[in-house]
């Protein structure tokens, strides 16, 4: 049996809030391997963010507590680690490169220092010998003229330069996971385009793992061997890239391909939405939580919860309508892939 | 597990439920209520109010009857539930009747202050250009001085009594009332809805009274009642150094300074006073504190 | 940045012009006329005018005024009555104590503030917390010179550890003026000391919740490290933005605490001359206050500006 590097089992995190307990990620299991990227898709608040932050025991607040499921990373057990350990497993083992590149660099220290103060939380160097790791990894994240980088304060550089600063903080920490939360959202067009492909190329220099949080297929497309895609802090289907694109099963899947604008669309026609809004987490719980922007909804739709269910090739599909022995008809669309 | 059992419970609420549940918890008495140390806050508040209004109830003696033989008798004395002062006047009745004095003087000197400070702060806010300037840096030059520093000459100014000292410890809150009010007024003065008056021709008293002032008064209430509480302090800051309430009058602050040369004999004469005015202090600090987390969590300091 | 400076300290001019215009109009309209005081009650118009000459009474509002004026930039402040001293040297004398025990007042205050503000957020809701929120709420709410004499009380009468009256003396080493000093400058400190304690819980709060607070333990950095180095640099602007209103305070709690341990300072001072109506010492020792508080706030802002990388350019 091969052994995965990231392995999550029914893992739910709970928020605590005065008017009801919100169900951020509702038991999500999944696995990534050495050197896969894997991308997490979903609209905004569907829990992509809460996971990754679970895994590295990162809950920003103290209301959110993982209440159930398993973590293990390498075989280790993430979830029993001592302050110690999650310190060493934290920027060595897996590495995080957040959303928005201005607000994760202290805006009052050196882009230097806190690279430095980052090597330095996990190898015992002296501080230039840290210093000259942290240039070569700015240079080769491709930042001109690093040396002198080092001393600049945060705010004197541009998004997608803070976000290079970010890569190469992550890079010195030789880790074997990285977990990037919609690392490109807050960039221009341009600089996305540029981070992804820094992205993919140092991935396929040091074969680390990367787990992709996303609201993008485009980008997944791009990136990702496998996806994963998630609604209402569960994940509905889980497939291999090209698998998805070109067989995608679940009716939230199918909506999320048909919103996706294409350049062949006819100019000046709607784009197609999904009708509604993402249930309030406070209150799901009972079946799928899909079911009333869905289409093809039944009445057993709202009492059973569907379990994801492998419709071979790994391609895992939770909904009651889509098994082995039945398959659903998908009404209009657009072929993608 | 069991946290996820108590999590299928909940799953049993409609969403027009969990809508009324926060509308109901949004309202501003059920948040000023839902904050316990603001409910605490006004409770004092309230009992502080009642004993100086109904102070002749609630004490049944004199505050001024001399009894000289039955002098600085110890608290729980027969009698005299707080014991005697060094005159043997009942200690409990002077702290009553001294609530009186020191609530309307801090209330008269938050209204004092707070009248002064809204005209000030309203005229320089709304005039804005030179004579903001003008006003702010009077403003400015009043600040300098320690506050407490400001009441005592004040009242060497005007003299001793309630009156005074009302209007010395008024004066001295006027700089801080004016700052927030031309705060708010600068704020609001450039709001889509004042220009729109403007344009369409509302006379500059009616934009002020009628869209400036109600809109700008949240902070200002906040302010009133907290200053309530700083006014407390400062009378009986001034009445203890003998420049504000002078006996027989009783003041917590005079009642206090009398019980400081009296320390190692008697030292509840000083203390019973001070934890009024604690207390007083603290039920008022409280109250304020509660009503700004109502209004806006977010106006914090 | 020195732009900026620059503009604080201009604007320090109009400011110390109204303080001054205040003390002036303070004497003008204070109850006891000077000359009558000087003269006795009954003194001969002759000598009341030759008096009010001298005094340069006899001018206009307006000539007085810059008399005033130019008086105080020489340092002259008149003399006292009942010292029968110049009131400069008297102030000169005094201030530094004052400022002594105000400076140690604070520093504790700040010190202790920051302490408990931090553990207090980095504890939200718990016991400590709680704690240390109810104790912010009693600073603020005690009056200084009711906590200082219940001090005296249990320290000196009580348990007779710690001297009450005076300053000590340098000669008997430091270790007397420090005894002495001890309880005067802890009733200091405690308004301030809780003032802290709110302003760096809630700016702690605001700071820890960041997100580069979450990215520096992604990265594995010690929690003390991210704390105390980074969360602390963070949330200090704040802090520091108010140690001029607590300084102020300080100066107001000097005034009522020195009376009560005769500490020899300003507070003292001023009470004394209010008391046996000395009424040039009055003026002079306010008018000080005012300008060494417009000083002091004034070179806390300039702090408060260095402090920040933004301003910085």
């Amino acid at each position: 049996m091969d052994k995965h590097l990231v392995e999550v089992k029914n893992l739910r995190t709970y928020f605590y809030t005065a008017s009801g307990i919100s169900k951020a990620v509702d038991g999500v299991s999944f696995t990534v391997d050495e050197g896969e990227t894997l991308g997490i898709v979903g609209e905004s608040g569907c829990g992509k963010s809460v996971m990754s932050a679970s895994i590295m025991r990162l809950l920003a607040s103290k209301a959110g507590k993982i209440v159930d499921g398993t973590v293990h990373f390498n075989g280790a057990d993430v979830r029993a680690l001592n302050e110690n350990q999650l310190r060493e497993f934290r920027g060595k083992d897996v590495a995080m490169i957040f959303q928005d590149p201005m607000t994760t660099l202290d805006p009052v220290f050196k882009i230097g220092d806190q690279m430095v103060e980052a090597i330095q939380a996990h190898e015992n160097i002296t501080k230039e010998e840290a210093r000259r790791i942290s240039a070569e990894a700015l240079g080769k994240v491709g930042i001109p003229d690093p040396e002198k980088r080092l001393n600049s304060y945060p705010f004197e550089l541009s998004g997608g330069m803070c976000q290079r600063v970010a890569i190469a903080m992550v890079l010195c920490g030789k880790p074997k996971l990285i977990i990037a939360d919609e690392p490109t959202t807050a960039l221009d067009v341009t600089m996305q385009a540029q981070i992804l492909k820094l992205m993919k190329q140092l991935q396929t220099e040091s074969h680390t793992a990367i787990m992709l949080i996303t609201h993008n297929l485009g980008v997944v497309w791009e990136m990702c061997d496998r996806v994963m895609v998630m609604y209402a802090g569960r994940v509905v289907e889980q497939a291999a890239v090209k698998e998805l694109y070109s067989n995608p099963m679940h009716p939230y899947t199918w909506g999320l391909m048909d919103s996706m604008p294409a350049l062949n669309d006819t100019p000046k026609e709607p784009m197609s939405t999904i009708e509604g809004m993402p249930p309030d987490l406070r209150l799901v719980g009972k079946g799928c939580n899909f079911r009333d922007r869905c289409k093809y909804a039944q009445p057993q739709c709202a009492e059973v919860v569907p379990e994801p269910v492998d419709l071979g090739n790994g391609h895992c599909v939770a909904c009651l309508l889509q098994t082995r022995e039945h398959r659903l008809e998908r009404e209009g669309g657009k072929r993608h892939g | 597990m069991n946290t996820t059992n108590t999590a299928a419970s909940e799953r049993a609420i409609s969403s027009e439920a969990l809508f009324k549940r926060e509308e109901k918890a949004n309202s501003l008495w059920r948040k000023f209520c839902r904050n316990r140390a603001a409910v605490v806050g006004l409770i004092i508040v309230a009992f502080m109010v009642f004993i100086a209004v109904f102070s002749p109830l609630v004490a049944q003696q004199s505050p001024n009857e001399l009894d000289l033989p039955n002098r600085l008798l110890p608290p729980l004395s027969p009698g005299h539930l707080f014991g005697t002062d060094e005159f043997g006047r009942d200690l409990f009745a002077r702290i009553i009747y001294g609530s009186r004095t020191s609530i309307i003087i801090a209330a008269g000197a938050s209204v004092v202050g707070c009248l002064l400070g809204l005209v000030v702060g309203l005229v320089a806010g709304y005039a804005g250009g030179a004579v903001d300037s003008v006003l702010m840096r009077i403003v400015d030059g009043m600040f300098a001085f320690p506050s407490i520093l400001l009441s005592i000459v004040l009242v060497t100014v005007l003299g001793n009594g309630a009156l005074n000292v009302i209007l010395a410890l008024g004066i001295s809150s006027l700089p801080k009332f004016a700052r927030v009010v031309r705060g708010q007024v600068t704020i609001l003065k450039n709001e889509e809805y004042c220009n729109a008056e403007r344009v369409l021709g509302a006379s500059h008293l009616r934009l002020v009274i009628r869209h400036i002032l109600p809109n700008a008064m949240s902070p200002i209430i906040v302010y009133f009642t907290l200053n309530i509480a700083s006014a407390i302090l400062s009378e009986a800051g001034l009445s203890f150094l003998g420049l504000g309430i002078i006996a027989p009058t009783p003041s917590w602050g005079n009642i206090l300074r009398a019980g400081n040369s009296f320390l190692g004999t008697a030292p509840h004469v000083a203390f019973l006073p001070g934890a009024f005015i604690l207390l007083a202090v603290l039920g008022f600090n409280l109250t304020g504190d509660g009503i700004r987390d109502a209004l806006d969590p977010k106006m914090k300091r | 940045m020195l732009r900026l400076v620059w503009k604080r300290l201009l604007q320090l001019i109009p400011t110390m012009l109204i303080v001054v215009s205040i003390t002036f109009v303070i004497t003008r309209v204070i109850p006891g006329d000077p000359v009558s005081v000087l003269a006795g009650p009954e003194a001969d118009p002759q000598v009341i005018a030759e008096l009010q000459a001298s005094l340069g009474l006899d001018k206009s509002i307006p000539e007085q005024f810059v008399m005033y004026v130019s008086d105080i930039c020489r340092g002259d402040f008149g003399t006292s009555l009942n010292y029968n001293e110049p009131v400069f040297s008297l102030i000169l004398d005094r201030i530094p104590k004052t400022l002594l025990i105000t400076f140690t007042g604070l520093i504790i205050a700040l010190v202790g503030g920051i302490v408990l503000g931090t553990v207090s957020a980095l504890r939200q809701n718990s016991i400590i917390d709680h704690l240390c929120t109810f104790f912010a709420l009693l600073g603020a709410s005690m009056p200084v010179f009711w906590i200082a004499i219940m001090s005296i009380f249990v320290f000196s009468v009580q348990l007779g550890l710690l001297p009450v009256m005076g300053m000590g003396s340098l000669d008997q080493g430091i270790g007397d003026v420090a005894s002495h000093m001890l309880l005067p400058c802890l009733c200091l400190a405690l308004a301030p000391m809780a003032t802290f304690t709110r302003t760096t819980r809630s700016s702690m709060l605001d700071t820890i919740n960041n997100d580069y607070i979450r990215a520096l333990r992604a990265r594995g950095v010690k929690e003390r490290r991210i704390i105390w180095k980074h969360a602390f640099k963070n949330a200090l602007p704040p802090i520091i933005s108010i140690l001029g209103v607590q300084l102020g305070i300080s100066f107001s709690g000097a005034i009522m605490t020195e009376n009560i341990f005769s500490w020899p300072g300003m507070g003292t001072l001023i009470s004394t001359a209010i008391n046996t109506r000395d009424y040039a010492l009055v003026q002079g020792a306010i008018l000080t206050l005012a300008v060494v508080n417009v000083v002091i706030s004034l070179l806390m802002d300039i702090l408060y500006m260095l402090i920040q990388p933004k301003v910085k350019i």
